[in-house]
This record gives structure tokens, sequence and C-alpha cells, in this order.
């Protein structure tokens, strides 16, 4: 016998219509909900988002936010669940979660069968109790944050992205303002400041659940009411969120990267956030300045003669702000005037136009594959679909992905490159190798 | 479409929490595992085709590659596969780096090359409409590299540069499996060349090398998503139309000799909180009788150490470990980057560890959570389109069968305790281990000890 879900895919004329079976609503706590069915794979993936990020973190405690998703996996004192053995146990094909400037999300994907089990966690997560904290299992948290920061950050290729982060959010990461060593602000976080973080932001209306795959509406209607529609709602009203200010003046950074690492230039501007009608016209900008060696930087910059080994621009749409970074490896003597030079140059053509309809026909056609590629991430596909829930609160608008490219023209790219890519709102790091000499001294 | 099936049958249940807030719903489940079931056809000319049909997205990924032999390289050319798979990007005949993007950007695609040990091919996701256009882009491109001189100079230095800014961790990865099997063996050159082999490396080489690969006898072309099987075979003889037979016969195995002496190897790096591991041992080829088992093996070890590095003692972020079995022999690999200061405790714990391995009763649940571990991970490597057509056409290149992946299944679900043990038992011994760290000099050398294998050899790595 054939599955429903095999049978549709072997006949139906277009099997993208299993993606368009989609509804969304709001609980009466706040909860935001959107189910997405998607009969490909015997998978399903549940996705909670919670507006709280690193520019949520209070004064003085950068990290807490990304502390507390590590600390959301264990149980407490009160309550020994442990996400991690109840996943592992349930044939998770992937689990995670990440924390980005405006959101946490916790995501998992696991055999359709057990989407009562993933329900049942995360609403475990949204309602649990942190005043009986393990203060020992809260020092390991303190070390595995530690050890997740030096790994990601402390080799030159990362580190590019904490300057600019740094210099763009000022005082909003733990790392600001140390050499990345000690780490001390994670330190210095208490039980008594997770408690008050996850009563502020960890609440139903503050929260959006997504889940995708290969599931029955009906019951995962049942289940999330089961589960989350008994979740009291918040007394207090939602924390705010708003975005950072934009730099009024060029940021300057400069530091050395190993021995054998290229010379790095990178120009960081915050940009409007996802699903802003700017996100669309930014990646259009992107691909039409390093999208390949055809693109503008690479023609530039690139191969025999060019003063660039690799060339990058990307839009990184996040919430509540965008960032728009173009980086440059130099090729070896490459003079840092000269590249920041011909980045401008480039940026000021751009922005006074006119732009060539092949190159952007070029542009579109491969984000438009991008966007049908990244439809394959359930994960990804996830994240898309609670963010349009925070912005309109319904999915009205995602399928428009394609329409939102088509509609960028050149003027329009001309528009967002003199509005935002502009000296005056941006950061630039320079990474320069630290001499031969200073390098083996220092490893001996 | 067509699919493989398997069902793995769990039998957890952990204890619910008694709080008073709802029960664990009950989650013994049986998780199906789909994998592609591709289709393989012969086509004149000796190339081979693999195909796997999914309509569910506007998308079709397409790769073209050819098979590499390990006489093909000498030690002393090390990296010339992966410079001419990139090179052959850098423009045609006819058409220029810059206008050979253009090409593909107009289907609206990015190519990209990928190299293994096998072969190396290039690769792209469009939509269907653009399939026929892209797989003649592809096969022409790899058929009529304009290797310029200029352009050659700058992928190399190019590649030096990307290779000097690797992660600490991917660095003692790679270096890991030259300790395994030493640098003149197929299996340990250092696959993406050092910056001495790659600047001796001439045009007239990569053109020979070229010349040597080159020909339908030797080329792969591999179909994934909505495409017809008949168009795909129509576009494939199409697109191989002008090609030269090249060799013709199955690939030349070089087998290599595992190394009599274990190696504890160190790069100085500065600047670090962490030392990051790779520890290797030495493991079967692809498809071979034990393999699955140790896969299940290697994974029960790496459970229970990122549980002791990560959650008992924080001193790592996590560790991870998996088997890279290839057409001539294989590795098994485990990696963790961890606190330099937790370094002694963590070499200790290895070697421990390893010592009690062959007196190491898995519990049930762990055994099955191992077991289900690996097959899930054969489902996230082809989760993706680019993934299927990619992973078909590398079992080509590994002369494995269309249906491997299938064939899998089944004999993972149908180890026995024993098998386990037996694998893991003999192979991931610390007489066969090599440890690579990378990280401060006065920190390995001053905790290194601690593994028991003599003064450790420090590497002259320029990058």
């Amino acid at each position: 016998m054939i599955p429903l879900g095999l049978a549709l895919l072997l006949f139906a004329p277009d099997a993208t219509e299993l993606f368009t079976l989609r509804a969304s609503y709001t609980l009466k706590n706040g909860l935001r909900v959107a189910l997405e069915p998607d009969l490909r794979q015997p998978w399903v993936t549940v996705l909670v988002a919670y507006e709280v990020g690193f520019l949520h973190d209070p004064p003085g405690r950068p990290g807490l936010a990304h502390l507390y998703e590590h600390l959301s996996f264990d149980g407490t004192d009160f309550d020994p669940y442990d996400v991690d053995a109840y996943l592992s146990a349930a044939a998770a094909l992937e689990y995670n979660a990440s924390t980005s400037l405006g959101t946490t999300e916790y995501h998992v994907t696991l055999p359709r069968e057990n989407l009562a089990l993933a329900l049942w966690l995360e609403s475990r997560r949204m309602q649990r109790d942190e005043q009986r904290r393990d203060a020992r299992r809260l020092e390991v948290h303190r070390r595995v944050v530690r050890n997740e920061m030096w790994e990601r950050f402390e080799s030159a290729t990362d580190r590019t992205p904490l300057s600019v982060l740094n210099a763009l959010f000022p005082g909003s990461f733990p790392t600001a303002g140390t050499s990345l060593g000690p780490l001390a602000a994670t330190d210095v976080l208490s039980s008594e400041d997770i408690r008050q973080l996850r009563l502020r932001h960890y609440r139903p209306d503050n929260a959006t659940l997504v889940v995708v795959g290969n599931f029955r509406s009906g019951e995962a209607r049942r289940l999330i009411d089961e589960y989350f529609a008994g979740i009291p709602r918040s007394d207090g009203p939602r924390p705010p969120i708003s975005a950072p200010p934009a730099l009024t003046a060029e940021a300057q950074v400069a530091h050395d990267v190993d021995h054998g690492q290229p010379a790095k230039l990178t120009l960081a501007w915050t940009t409007p956030p996802f699903l802003h009608e700017q996100d669309a016209v930014a990646g259009v900008a992107a691909e039409l300045l390093a999208g390949g060696r055809g693109a503008r930087l690479g023609r530039r910059l690139l191969g025999p003669g060019g003063g660039a080994t690799e060339v990058r621009a990307v839009q990184r749409s996040d919430r509540p702000s965008s960032v728009f970074l173009v980086t440059v490896a130099a090729r070896p003597g490459a003079a840092r005037a000269d590249l920041r030079a011909q980045v401008d140059a480039t940026l000021d053509e751009l922005g006074r136009g006119p732009i060539g309809q092949d190159e952007l026909f070029r542009a579109r056609a491969r984000l438009r594959t991008s966007a049908q590629r990244t439809r394959q991430w359930r994960t990804l596909r996830a994240q898309r679909i609670a963010d349009h829930m925070r912005v309109y609160g319904n999915l009205d608008r995602l399928d428009g992905e394609a329409a939102r490219i088509e509609a960028v023209d050149g003027p329009a790219v001309s528009r967002f490159v003199r509005a935002f890519l502009v000296p005056n709102r941006r950061v630039i790091v320079w990474e320069q190798p630290r001499p031969a000499a200073a390098a083996a001294g220092a490893a001996r | 479409m067509t699919v493989g099936r398997a069902a793995l049958l769990l039998a957890f249940t952990l204890p619910g929490c008694a709080t008073g807030l709802a029960p664990a719903p009950a989650f013994t489940q049986r998780a199906e595992i789909r994998l592609p079931q591709y289709r393989r056809h012969t086509l004149d000319g000796g190339a081979e085709l693999i195909t796997y049909m999914d309509g569910s997205l506007p998308l079709v990924a397409i790769s073209v590659g050819l098979r590499t032999e390990a006489a093909d390289i000498t030690p002393e050319q090390a990296g010339l596969d992966g410079l001419m798979y990139r090179a052959v990007l850098d423009g045609t005949e006819a058409m220029d780096a810059s206008d050979l993007d253009d090409a593909f950007g107009a289907l609206g695609a990015k190519p990209r090359a990928v190299v293994t040990q096998e072969g190396g091919y290039l690769t792209v996701t469009v939509a269907p409409e653009h399939a026929e256009a892209a797989v003649k882009l592809l096969a022409t491109t790899l058929r009529r590299p304009r290797f310029a001189e200029g352009e050659l100079r700058d992928r190399i230095s190019r590649t030096v540069q990307r290779e000097g800014a690797r992660h600490p961790r991917v660095l003692a990865t790679a270096l890991v499996r030259t300790a395994v099997f030493g640098p003149d063996s197929s299996l340990g050159r250092p696959f993406a060349g050092t910056a001495a082999t790659l600047s001796r490396l001439t045009r007239r080489d990569v053109v020979a090398f070229h010349e040597r690969c080159l020909g339908s006898s030797r080329a792969v072309i591999s179909f994934a998503g909505r495409v017809n099987p008949v168009n795909a075979r129509r576009w494939a003889e199409q697109a191989l139309a002008d090609w030269p037979l090249g060799r013709s016969g199955p690939p030349r195995s070089s087998v290599a000799p595992v190394p009599g002496s274990r190696r504890v190897q160190a790069v100085a790096r500065s600047g670090f909180s962490q030392v990051h591991l790779a520890i290797g041992f030495p493991a079967m080829a692809a498809g071979a009788a034990d393999e699955e088992g140790l896969e299940v093996g290697l994974r029960l070890y790496t459970a229970r150490l990122a549980g002791n590095l990560r959650e008992a003692q924080g001193t790592s972020y996590g560790a991870e470990g998996w088997l890279d079995t290839r057409r001539d022999g294989g590795l098994a690999v485990i990696v963790a980057s961890v606190d330099q200061e937790a370094l002694e405790d963590t070499l200790e714990l290895i070697v421990d560890s390893l010592e009690r391995l062959s007196i190491y009763q898995p519990s049930a649940p762990e055994l099955l959570r191992a077991r289900a571990d690996f097959l899930l991970s054969s489902a996230r490597f082809v989760d993706q389109l680019d993934d299927v057509a990619g992973r078909g056409l590398e079992l080509v290149l590994q002369n494995l069968p269309a249906d491997f992946l299938n064939q899998r299944v089944r004999r993972v679900e149908a180890l026995a305790h024993t098998d386990i043990a037996a694998a893991t038992r003999r192979h991931l011994v610390l007489q066969r281990m090599s440890v690579v760290m990378v990280g401060d000099a006065h920190v390995i050398a001053a905790q290194a000890p601690a593994l028991g294998m003599g003064p450790v050899q420090f590497l002259a790595v320029s990058h």
C-alpha cells in the first residue's frame, strides 16, 4: 500500500501544492501558532521562537539570553525533565537552539509520531520554574558557553563578525571589551538574573510556535491546545523591541590576526529588518556586488592583477535589524586604502546607476533558485514562518518572496545603496596579519 | 519517485516528572528512514548516469564529475586534483572566468566544485526549465577548460591563503589523516595540498592531470529532483557527445599501507584558550563487512566522551566522531576542542575510556540510540537535492552499488551487539591511535604525556 503522502508526491502534477495547506492562529494567552504541512518526508519540525536576544540583555549583563538558552535544556531541582535525554531517545533527526540579536529559538526535527513529545517538551520550557536552579549545573553551563565562544570566535576566520557586531551594537555581546579570554560577563550572571529573564521573556504572548512537516492538522491543533492553551498569559506588558540606533559616524576597528591568515577588509552597516520592503532590495544589491566572479566586485577585485582573493557581500536578515556585510580578503601586498577605495567606487557606481538589465536578470535568477532551495531546509522554513507571524500575525505574505525579488528594479537598488550603504553609518574592520617573527615568538 | 524504507524500533521510556504538569506523552514509535533509491545506467562510451526523481519542488540538482585513480597523483603533487576541479571554473576556451560565471548566473545557478579522494565534480541546482542547459554548460566547463596561466597562479595563491585560514580544529582534522596513513600513501597525502606542493604545481601538471582523467569512460552524471529520467539520459548523452573515450577499465585501487607506529603530533598556535584535538584510527574501505559495526561503535564511544566533556564537566562545547570510509580505505575520527586547562584530564579520559572499551558493555538503550543516530545521520546527509545528487555520484566513484544506502540500513538493523563490540575492539584501540593537537605549545608539551605516547612531534605547518 502506498501511503497517502507518497501517493501525492507520485501523482500530483505540482507537488508544491503540498506546502499551501497551512494555517495560522493565536491562542487566548497570546501564543502565535503556525502550521505548514510538508509531506515529503516522515518528519515533523517544531520551532518555538521567543522575542529575546542579545539586544534584550540588561545593561552589564551581556550574554544572559544566550546562557539561558543553554540552561533551558536542563532540568531543575523542582522539575528534573531533561530535553536532551528525551530528544536523543526519541530519534530526533536534529535539534538545536540559537540566540541572535532579537530572538532565541528552539527547534527539533523528529519522527512525525513524536509530535506530541516535542510539543510537550516546549510547553515545559515555557512554564518551567527557575527558582530551584542547581548551582553546579549553572557553573557547568557557564563553562560550556565559554568554550562555545572560544570555539566560534577565537579563530581568525570567525573573529570578524564579532568585531563587527561589537562595533555596531556596543555592549550587547558577552565578549565586548574583552580579549575573548576571560568572558567575565558570563561569570557574573546570577540565578536571579536568569529567573528575571525567564519571567520577562519566556511567556506565551512573547513567543511563536511553528509546526512544519508531516502531521495531521487536526491532531496538531488538539495537542497544541492540550499543552499550551493552559499556560497563563503574563500580567506585565511585553518587553519592548526596538531597533538599535544606527551609527552616525564611521567607526573603524583594526586588529591583528595570526600569521598565515590573510589581511581582510570588512565593511558593515545596519539595514532594515527581515521582511521590510528594503530587505529584498538589499539581497539583490548583495548579489549584484559579489554574487560571483562576474558580479561588480568580482570583476573589479578578483583574478590576476586584482587586489583581492575573495569578495563577499551579504544581507544578514534578522530582527529587529539586519546587517549588510562586504568582506574583501586581500591579496598579499594589497593596500587597505586601495581596497577600500575600490569598494567605495563600486558602491558609488551602484548608487548612481544605471544597472544593466542583464545583471539584474542574473541576480534575480540566482535569488529565485536560492529561495526555492531554502524550502528544503525545514528549520529555516520554520524560522521564516515564525518571522512572518511576528511581523504580520499571519502567513498571507509567505509565498511572496519570489514576487518581492521580481519587483526589485535598478533604481530601487541604487536608492538603497545611497540611503543605507553610506560611509557615516558603517563600521570598517581591518585585520592585519601579525608579523611572522612576533607570531613565531609567541608560539615558540 | 521510489524510496527505500526502513524502520527502527525505539523502545525508550523516560520517567515522568512528578510536578503536577501534564505527564510526558508516550514516544515509543517507529522512525521511518527514507533514503533515495537511485537508478543507474551506463551510457555509450562508458559514462555512468545516476538519477533520482523527486517532484516536490521545482528544482533539479545536477552533478558532472570524473573518477580519479590513486595513481593519477604523486605525493609531491598533493592538491593537484582540488586545483584542477576548481580551476575549470576559471574559464573555458570560449569564456573567461567572469563570462562563465555570468553564463551560470543566467540559469540561476552558482556552480560549486567538490573534490573527493576518488574524483571530483561540478554541481549546480537550477529550475527544471534550465536543467538541459545546465548539464550542457557543466560538461563544457569540465571538457574545455581554459587553464590560463595567470588564473592558475592566482588560484594556487588563493588556495594557499584559504587553507591557511582554516579553523584550528579543521587543521587538526586534516593533519590526523596524514598522521595515521603517512604522507606517501594515497590516503594520507595532504588532501588539499600544502604551500610547498601547491606552489610547485605548473600549468603542465594541471593540463596533464586533466587529460588523464577526462573521458566518457570516467565520467559520471547525476540528476536529482524534478526531472524525467528519459530526458536526463538524453541530455547526458548530448552533453558528453564530444568527449573523448578516455581510459577504460575499472579504477585501480592503491591500498595504502597502515603505518606500524602511531603518532602524536602538534601544531603550535598562540592566542587560543582551547586545544583543538583530532584523534584518528585506520579503518576499513567503504562497503567492507564490519563498516556498520564500527560506525555504531564509534558513535557509542563519542556520545560518552561528549557527555563527559560537555554535560559533566563543561570543558568543551562538544565532541564528534565519524567514520570516513573511502574506496581504498577508511579513517575513524574523533574531534573536540577543549579548555586548555583541562587538556591533561581530557587526554587521560580518552586513554582510559579506550582501554576500557574492550570490557565495556553498553546498555540496550545506549546501543539503540547509537544505531538510530547512525541511521538518522544517513538521512541527514541526503536531506537536500544537491546532497542527493552528490551522494549518488560519489557512490559510483566509490564503486558502490546504486542501492548501497538502503542496503546499509538493512545491515545496521541486523547488527548484533557482538558485531559492534568486535568491530570496535578491532579498530578503536590505543595501539592504532594517532593524535594531532593544535594550540599553545607550552600547554601541549606539558600535558600531552598523559597520552603515554612519548614526546610530541611539533610540525612546522606553513599553512
